[in-house]
């Protein structure tokens, strides 16, 4: 038994080892100069590249879980049956909106909300399909 | 904390800063890799500004557990404890266990299967990196030279080459003028240095305006544009 748990462990040791070595090579969409500059604004020295690839890798994994999780939430409101027909949204493409960001964020104990008539662009309020970035 | 005088600078730039601007392009990147065709700019401002508070937490949470354990630098240790503490809100796979080995933590586990997963998507653009490291001068055990005191130790940086300079020459020779001079002359140097290497990061857009005022005066407008830029270009000076 104690044998087996320390093989396990061992194959757990080269796992992490051959993947901080992956993370030389590996380029993250979140720039390294960008984690950088958020570490030495908290105080975090480390010289190694690869921690700051294993934290910029941490935040695309939290981003894409975020973005994602408001994704299924926005499939769900489109697939959801409308009563009224002339409500039915012409546009299907996927668009992030705040409301199901505020939705996805909720679930990681962030508190978003958004004013209610908040107008963030001179375009608010035209054609939805005119108002995106 | 911030002090009043830069949030007051930073209310009355309307352009976001730059960190924020590249983070925001980032995030869009991977809002596309996600599946979207678009989003909204408030939306995609918050997850951007989200994201970048995340990072900050991760690193303040890391930097606290390296302090508390008396060192100066980070390493993987620390970090995996931040990750760990910051997904605790949603727990983790083997949080119940107190005694859990730090480096076969599942949140590792996770990212492995996640680096595996995701597309390599490099940002478009290369940065200009802000040379904020290469103004804090290396430490004496970086340089390798032994501390001028006794009681000076040896992971501080460096005293100034100008300073060690006019005390060696104060001993030689008893008075200091000849040691001013090449003082002065270092420092001007070392102005110069600097000079070129701080660039401001995001510097005042220029534009032109163009007008018409009929078809006899082009002349006078083109004197007007040329007035306008010299103008623009004398306020930045």
């Amino acid at each position: 038994m104690n044998s087996s748990l320390g093989e396990g462990r061992h194959d757990d040791d080269s796992a992490l080892t051959e993947f901080l070595a992956s993370l030389m090579d590996y380029t993250p969409t979140i720039p390294d100069e960008l984690v950088e500059h958020y570490l030495s604004r908290s105080g975090f020295h480390c010289p190694d590249l690869r921690l700051t690839r294993l934290v910029a890798v941490a935040a695309q994994k939290f981003i894409s879980e975020v973005a994602s999780d408001a994704l299924q939430h926005c499939k769900a409101r489109q697939a959801a049956p409308v009563k009224d027909k002339s409500k039915q949204p012409k546009d299907k493409r996927l668009v992030l909106t705040m409301e199901d960001l505020s939705k996805a964020l909720r679930e990681y104990g962030v508190n978003l909300k958004h004013q209610e008539y908040f107008a963030d662009s001179p375009s608010t309020g035209m054609d939805p399909s005119s108002r995106e970035e | 904390m911030e002090s009043p005088a830069k949030h007051e600078v930073e209310e009355n730039d309307p352009r976001p800063p730059f960190a924020a601007t590249v983070s925001r392009v980032a995030v869009a990147q991977i809002c596309l890799t996600v599946g979207y065709a678009a989003a909204e700019p408030a939306a995609l401002r918050s997850l951007a500004d989200i994201g970048a508070r995340f990072v900050q937490a991760l690193a303040r949470s890391g930097a606290s557990v390296a302090a508390a354990h008396g060192r100066t630098d980070a390493n993987l240790l620390d970090l995996v404890r931040a990750m760990e503490e910051l997904s605790l809100p949603r727990g983790f796979d083997g949080a119940f266990d107190p005694t859990r080995p730090l480096l076969g933590s599942s949140i590792l586990r996770e990212l492995m299967a996640f680096v595996r997963s995701v597309e390599e998507i490099p940002f478009p653009r290369p940065i200009r990196r802000e040379s904020v490291r290469a103004s804090v001068s290396p430490s004496f055990a970086q340089m390798g030279r032994e501390t001028p005191f006794g009681h000076v130790p040896r992971w501080l940086p460096c005293f100034p080459e100008a300073w060690e300079r006019s005390r060696r020459e104060g001993k030689g020779r008893g008075d200091g003028r000849e040691g001013e001079a090449k003082r002065e002359m270092t420092k001007g140097v070392r102005l110069l240095g600097e000079g070129e290497r701080v660039l401001p990061a995001d510097r005042e857009r220029v534009w032109f305006r163009l007008e018409y005022c009929g078809g006899s005066c082009g002349e006078r407008k083109t004197k007007r544009i040329s007035e306008e830029v010299e103008e623009r270009g004398g306020k930045r000076r």
